[in-house]
């Protein structure tokens, strides 16, 4: 809709521009002079209505004719008496003036030409006994008689003036004074009975300024009101567009519906940056009627219109649209960008007034450091260039040395202050990295220090300290959890020993009753599983906190599967699990905790003896790739596994919450924090019914 | 009738050490706290084994213990609740020859009470006097006899693993790798992953300690291999 909306809009700016230049640049004609070749003048406003041959236009130019043709045959009358007399007379009597005349002769002769002009004249001029016929008739040796009815035979619009019988004829608005007075003030001392008949042809044919003047009349009052009309049509269409497309213009509607405001990637351009894109434009077209070259190109296109309309009309149409374009371009982008909000924001303006603001605030919030900085600095500077500038002004090198002495001296200090006090802080940097790696000891030397130096030290080492205390509290608080969970479980194990022992005792009883017999059973079991849970429960607390001293050996990858093999071979036995072990032709190295490393696997081995399907392989790989050792262990499980990976290492989480199997569900939590304690990492992959677990170390 | 001293601040436990103990043919003297134990111990010479809670009123098990063996040098064998590693060497250095950590297996507390009490009535009589005997502590190989003892008690084992036994005793203390092991018994070259030396040890780790998983003599460095406790001749 918009989009047709804009074409309208051009169309309409079209029709408004072809309109304009038809009223305005059409509304005068051309007319020529002798004395000065093309003039113009605007057709007036009474003329509307009237045809070409009765409008004001058409008696001032014929005015103007009439004007020529006096001067015209006084010049030719005057060079046939110059041939005439063919003495020094001549020379006598011309005057200056009349060398002018005669110099303009070839114009007036082409000015009416017969074949070029649409004028025709002759007069008929008696001076004693020599009489003088000037015509463009053709034929010079007609009689008046004969030559007036020639011309009345020709035109339909003439003067007729014999200044003898004092007779004279006119179907124009051009007066008889007029006339005389064109006479009188002629240098040409037109002898008294002189008769003059200028006309203008029927048909203007011929190509001359009344053939153009007679076209632009035409173009510019036939159906001048309709034009007229049409242009304030077209202005209020196009302001009323103006209007709509400002309104609608930028909107679109979004996925969701709502209405959204488009900004084409033209329209983040600064506007500033647009005026400059626009200023050239501007400057063409001032340029283009500063210099006239409005004027010259406007008759240029007048004489194309006058030549050709079809043509005028395109190259006008063309003009126009590509204004409309520009127009819209700058106009739409610009309520595009107000719409949108960004018509600020985007400006170079914007930018500069956010940069300053930024630099002020700066200054502002910066002033102190600002002051200490740039003072002194400026100071410094200041006390080099004065002395610089003494030694230099002085002649005696005795003077130069002796302002040599405090400036070096001066610089020497400042220059050694600077060193100092970029060395010691240079230190205290290095103790924050000292911090920043962990070492929370390390302590910022506040006695040697100078200046600003002294506040960071301390600042330093009050740091250093927050954090030393911070970690200690947070070191005490974990060493307290464990310490809480450790005390927990020996309370709960002592009363434990007691369940144990005397359900061991009443299994030993002879007891007759199966069912009790089957409940001491089940008492049994479940205190077994809480010995296991709690021993489990202190184990996972003091890794998880930390609280457990690690010492790394070079284990050897290989020997380790091999003994947890054998260490499980009965239990495996049992089940029908058979282990397949796979692993590099030579020995591979770990760096890790013996017996971590032990409890990682027994937890595993475990857990495969009590979850892997029985007959089924149990499968060690050991790989050596890149530096890395990895440790599978891939088994089948009995029941589907039906929860994720992430959850088994959970603490308490076991595979089938179903499954009454002893385990305290601590014992993947623990084999993963007990890998990652040692710097390994513990990975269990769930694919069906395969359970895989990795376990990664570098290779030592 | 040999005398055993339990002492523990809870009156349960120590009735239920009274009846496993009982059957196995001791007589059971009871203490409920570490004064107590000591003033037991101050009337009835005769006692052959000291078991003692760590965590009680009055006077707790490490000083009782610290107090006894002023003068007396009894076997004492630690029972807590107290599992940590610290804990155990903690006792063991007070002068426990044993820990047992609650709660118990009886068989094993019974089987520790039967060693300790065999190492403190007939080690000192047994005549070691001979070149053929290698010994760490209560683990003694005659390899005239082929015997194997520990703490006073005959033990049967398959003649791979007496070899693998002597070889580890011999150089008690000393860590021997899987192959190491396999080259020294078998004289051939170890090759590929076998597990049968690691079986062998299993077994004789199953014959030789009270509690396999935890061994007092055959130790297991998880990744490196197995030695033989130095404690001494």
């Amino acid at each position: 809709m918009n989009k047709f909306l804009h074409f309208l809009q051009h169309v309409v700016f079209i029709c408004l521009a072809l309109l304009v230049v038809n009223l305005v640049v059409f509304n005068f004609t051309p007319y020529r002079t002798a004395k000065n070749d093309s003039k113009y003048h605007y057709i007036s406003q009474n003329d509307i209505g009237n045809t070409f041959k009765d409008s004001e236009t058409f008696n001032k130019m014929f005015g103007i004719s009439v004007s020529d043709v006096i001067d015209y045959c006084g010049v030719l009358r005057r060079m046939e008496d110059a041939k005439n007399k063919k003495g020094s007379q001549n020379l006598l009597s011309s005057s200056s003036s009349d060398d002018e005349k005669i110099a303009n002769v070839s114009r007036y002769n082409d000015l009416f030409n017969p074949q070029r002009s649409n004028i025709r004249f002759y007069a008929v001029e008696k001076s004693g006994t020599v009489v003088y016929t000037q015509t463009n008739l053709g034929s010079a040796s007609l009689s008046a008689d004969e030559l007036k009815k020639k011309l009345l035979d020709e035109c339909d619009r003439y003067i007729y003036l014999d200044a003898a019988g004092k007779i004279f004829e006119t179907n124009t608005l051009i007066e008889e004074d007029t006339v005389y007075s064109i006479f009188r003030e002629s240098p040409s001392d037109y002898p008294s009975d002189t008769v003059l008949m200028v006309g203008l042809k029927r048909a203007i044919s011929a190509p001359d300024e009344y053939k153009e003047a007679m076209t632009a009349f035409n173009a510019y009052t036939v159906g001048f009101y309709f034009k007229a009309a049409g242009l304030v049509v077209c202005a209020v269409i196009y302001v009323f567009l103006l209007v709509v497309l400002t309104v609608r213009e930028g909107y679109i509607r979004g996925e969701d519906g709502k209405r959204l405001v488009k900004v084409y990637p033209t329209d983040r351009i600064p506007f500033e940056i647009r005026l400059v894109l626009l200023y050239p434009l501007i400057l063409v077209f001032g340029l283009f009627f500063e210099t006239g070259l409005g004027r010259r190109a406007g008759r240029l296109l007048y004489g194309l219109y006058v030549t050709n309309i079809l043509y005028a009309l395109i190259i006008v149409a063309i003009l126009a649209l590509t204004l409309s374009f520009i127009i819209a371009f700058f106009y739409y982008g610009f309520v595009r960008r107000v719409k949108a909000g960004i018509w600020w924001n985007t400006s170079i303006t914007c930018f500069i007034v956010r940069k300053i603001a930024k630099l002020v605030d700066e200054v502002r919030g910066n002033l102190p450091v600002f002051i200490r900085t740039w003072l002194p600095y400026a100071a410094f500077v200041l006390y080099n260039v004065v002395f610089a500038y003494l030694i230099y002004n002085r002649r005696s090198l005795r003077y130069k040395l002796v302002f040599s002495i405090p400036l070096i001296a001066v610089d020497v200090i400042v220059g050694y202050l600077i060193y100092r006090s970029l060395k010691e802080r240079s230190k205290i940097t290095d103790v924050i990295d000292k911090i920043c790696e962990g070492d929370i000891s390390a302590k910022a030397d506040e006695e040697n220090v100078h200046g600003e130096n002294i506040g960071f030290a301390r600042a330093v080492n009050s740091i250093g300290k927050s954090v030393n205390d911070a970690v200690n509290k947070s070191m005490k608080d974990e060493k307290m959890k464990t310490d809480l969970i450790t005390n927990v479980s020996h309370d709960l194990k002592t009363p434990l020993t007691s369940i144990i022992n005397y359900v061991d005792l009443l299994k030993k009883e002879n007891i007759n009753n199966d069912t009790a017999v089957g409940y001491i059973n089940i008492l049994d079991e479940k205190s077994q599983r809480l010995k296991q849970l709690t021993d489990d429960l202190v184990e996972a607390s003091k890794i998880s906190s930390g609280n457990i001293v690690l010492q790394y050996e070079r284990l050897n990858v290989k020997a380790l599967i091999d003994q947890m093999n054998a260490e499980f071979y009965d239990k495996f036995e049992e089940k029908q699990l058979s282990v397949v072990t796979n692993s590099p032709e030579k020995d591979v190295y770990i760096s890790a905790d013996s017996r971590s490393m032990f409890r990682v696997l027994e937890n595993l081995m475990t857990n495969i003896n009590k979850y892997a399907l029985p007959g089924t392989r149990v499968y060690t790989d050991i790989t050596s790739v890149n530096k890395k050792v990895d440790i599978c262990l891939k088994n089948i499980s009995a029941n589907p596994l039906n929860i994720s990976s992430s959850e088994l290492m959970e603490r308490f989480v076991r595979g089938d919450e179903s499954r009454t199997t002893e385990g305290s569900g601590l014992g993947l939590s623990i084999a993963k924090n007990l890998t990652e304690a040692m710097g390994g990492t513990f990975d269990i992959h769930l694919d069906g019914d395969l359970f895989k677990v990795t376990v990664s170390f570098k290779e030592a | 009738m040999i005398d055993i001293l339990v002492c523990d601040d809870d009156k349960e436990i120590v009735d239920a050490i009274e009846i496993y103990l009982s059957k196995e043919g001791y007589n059971i003297l009871k203490a409920y706290d570490g004064i107590e134990a000591i003033e037991t111990l101050k009337k009835n010479p005769s006692v052959a084994l000291l078991i003692i809670d760590i965590m009680m009123p009055r006077m707790d098990g490490i000083h009782a213990t610290v107090k006894i063996r002023e003068n007396n040098s009894l076997p004492i064998i630690f029972l807590s609740a107290k599992s940590e590693d610290t804990d155990k060497i903690l006792g063991l250095n007070m002068g426990a020859d044993d820990y047992i950590t609650k709660p118990f297996n009886p068989l094993e507390l019974i089987a520790r009470v039967n060693s300790a009490i065999r190492r403190y009535t007939q080690l000192g009589t047994l005549n070691i006097d001979n070149n053929a005997v290698f010994k760490s502590g209560g683990l003694l190989l005659n390899d005239d006899t082929k015997e194997v003892i520990v703490d006073g008690k005959d033990v049967k084992l398959t003649p791979i693993e007496y070899n693998i036994l002597m070889l580890l005793v011999r150089n008690k203390g000393k860590v021997f790798s899987i192959d190491q092991i396999y080259e020294s018994i078998w004289n051939e070259e170890a090759i590929g992953a076998d597990n049968t030396v690691a079986v062998h040890i299993r077994h004789i780790r199953e014959k030789i300690e009270i509690n396999p998983k935890e061994p007092r003599y055959l130790k297991v460095v998880w990744g490196v291999g197995y030695k033989i406790e130095n404690y001494g001749d």
